[in-house]
């Protein structure tokens, strides 16, 4: 029998691992991100080895993942939003309405994920492919979707630099959920949040504040602690980046009491991170080493072992700041040990050994740190950056 | 430094007989709590941590291996440790309010279910809510317009789920360092 163009043993491999990620996202990790970089003819034999049932399903468990994967860990949810879109291929006239629906929802969840890793222009041009399929489909069909996609827009003009369209839209957004979806009232304050932070953002104070303190009042009123707690946990960063360093820990020690209680722990690692670059700036250092293995635990729990390497790496520098230099070797002992369990990718383990190699000879510097530290970082915006070519720059 | 001794054990009940929790021994003596439990364990600590804990406990030696011994002149403890110890009595007595608060409650039968979103602390939602109002006073009343263009700056990452994510896949250009 004869295969089609790119219908291999490999893809079909492939096919594999995906259904085993579909059952349990954890046995096959980095599967998503190989097939995201399949070619055009290998990724369109692998669409063609589904049936169209198992193409949707799989489509819609892609925007899920996605979905939760937005604040906790944004550059994987831009590569599973991305390949959600990449398997709604096909001709737009063979499609049945609900299928053209599913692609407008998967470029709507892509561009959700490139506003929260900041890929503001790809988010945009997200939002116009989502808006041309829900154009297609009937008025009444996945009005929901569309307004939150709606506010998508709004968030992703203010930053692109028009934050009057982005008013407009978040206006607009506000009014349809209060509207249409009366029982939606936490996406109603969300978008009212939205419309308040541009309004402060472009120097319009008085109304932007005043909304503020709506969306607060509502918020109490309704019992709303999870607006409440995003909300002091933002405003804890702004004091912050003030320098107001006693306001800023009040909101996040609240905002941090508010999603436990919550039980969001995803929500919970960013919060400790926080308070430990707060203890960090007073000169608590101790303080600060123990919040950020809070923050480091919280990472591992979440299953997001490049973070929690960056964090490691952050009470390493904590260490030096504190002058406990004697506690680094044994720490970053443990650190490859616990990273080891954690299967911390290939390049990541080994910015960690060398480090490790470094304690261990006491010859590690700071600088060392902080350069292993920026790896980690880029390391989660892109997968494939390698650690040789920073030790040959740096020069070890 | 590796000690295969018992000092672990002087530590923990020095600690016990003060009736320190690890938590509290942890506040006075800046040693993480984690810290502290390595100690108790007699396991690799530096010998800067041990004197930190034999300070803030006013121990004067402590035994590591037979023959050697620790010391830390013991120091009066300070201004910060003591508010410490009073804001402490001060949030106990406040904890205690509370839970007294909620029996009493409970007790007259107008205790209800707690809905799923509602945390333990019932005031958490007044006091964020108030903590929102602080912060718009507060912005209001600056008149700095540096610290207003940061205010504007830093308020943009309401929008953004995850303000520490890196933002681009673009490699940062690398300084040469000199080694140790």
């Amino acid at each position: 029998m004869d295969r089609p163009t790119g219908d291999t043993d490999e893809v079909r491999e492939l096919l594999t691992q995906f259904r085993r990620w579909l059952d349990d996202p954890e046995s096959s990790p980095g599967i998503v991100r190989e097939l995201v970089a399949l070619d055009r003819d290998r990724l369109a034999a692998f669409v063609r080895l589904h049936s169209t049932d198992e193409r949707l399903f799989a489509i819609a468990m892609l925007i899920r993942r996605a979905h939760d994967a937005l604040s906790s860990a944004p550059r994987d949810a831009v590569t599973m939003s991305r390949f959600g879109t990449l398997l709604c291929s096909g001709d737009l006239p063979g499609k049945l309405q609900h299928e053209i629906a599913l692609e407008g929802d998967a470029w709507k969840e892509h561009a959700a994920a490139l506003l929260s890793a900041g890929d503001y222009s790809e988010a945009d041009r997200a939002c116009i492919q989502a808006a041309s399929f829900y154009g297609v489909v009937a008025a009444e069909e996945r009005f929901y979707e569309r307004t939150h996609l709606t506010l998508i827009q709004a968030q992703v003009a203010h930053f692109l630099g028009d934050s009057e369209r982005g008013l407009q839209l978040a206006d607009r957004a506000g009014a349809t959920l209060a509207r249409f979806f009366p029982t939606k009232k936490r996406d109603h304050l969300r978008a009212r949040t939205i419309y308040a932070t541009i309004l402060v953002a472009s120097q319009r104070y008085d109304e932007g504040l005043r909304a503020l303190e709506e969306c607060a009042e509502v918020a109490r009123r309704e019992n709303d602690t999870e607006t409440l707690a995003s909300l002091v946990n933002n405003i804890g960063y702004v004091y912050m980046q003030l320098g107001n360093l006693k306001a800023a820990r009040e909101c996040l020690s609240m905002a941090l009491q508010g999603f436990t209680s919550l039980g969001f722990k995803s929500e919970l690692p960013r919060v400790h991170g926080g308070l430990a670059r707060i203890l960090t700036q007073e000169g608590r250092y101790n303080d600060a080493v123990s919040e950020h293995y809070k923050a480091r635990a919280a990472y591992l729990e979440l299953n997001m072992p490049v973070v929690a390497g960056e964090v490691t790496l952050r009470i390493i520098e904590a260490l030096f700041a504190a002058g406990r230099l004697n506690d680094i070797p044994s720490l970053c002992a443990e650190a490859v040990e616990t990273f080891t369990r954690a299967h911390l990718p290939r390049e990541a383990a080994k910015a960690l050994s060398y480090i490790n190699v470094s304690a261990r000879q006491r010859t590690l510097t700071a600088d060392e740190v902080q350069d292993a530290r920026e790896f980690f970082q880029r390391l989660q915006a892109d997968p494939d950056e390698q650690f040789d070519s920073m030790k040959e720059e740096g020069g070890d | 430094m590796h000690m295969e001794n018992t000092f672990g054990m002087q530590l923990k009940a020095r600690r016990e007989l003060l009736g320190l929790s690890v938590k509290k021994l942890s506040k006075f003596s800046g040693v993480s709590r984690r810290w502290i439990v390595c100690a108790e364990e007699s396991r690799n600590i530096s010998i800067e941590i041990l004197k930190k804990l034999m300070q803030a406990m006013q121990m004067t030696g402590v035994v590591i291996a037979p023959g050697m011994t620790v010391g830390a002149s013991p120091t009066a403890p300070d201004t910060a440790s003591l508010a410490a110890a009073v804001e402490d009595i001060g949030r106990s007595a406040a904890f205690a309010k509370q839970a007294a608060d909620r029996i009493r409650t409970f007790t007259l039968g107008v205790g209800k279910s707690v809905p799923k979103h509602t945390p333990v602390d019932e005031g958490f939602n007044e006091r964020a809510a108030r903590l929102v109002t602080h912060f718009t006073e507060h912005v209001r009343s600056l008149s700095d317009p540096e610290k207003l263009q940061r205010v504007e700056k830093a308020v943009s990452s309401f929008l953004r789920p995850e303000e520490d994510a890196p933002r681009t896949a673009k490699a940062h250009p690398r300084r040469r360092r000199s080694s140790a």
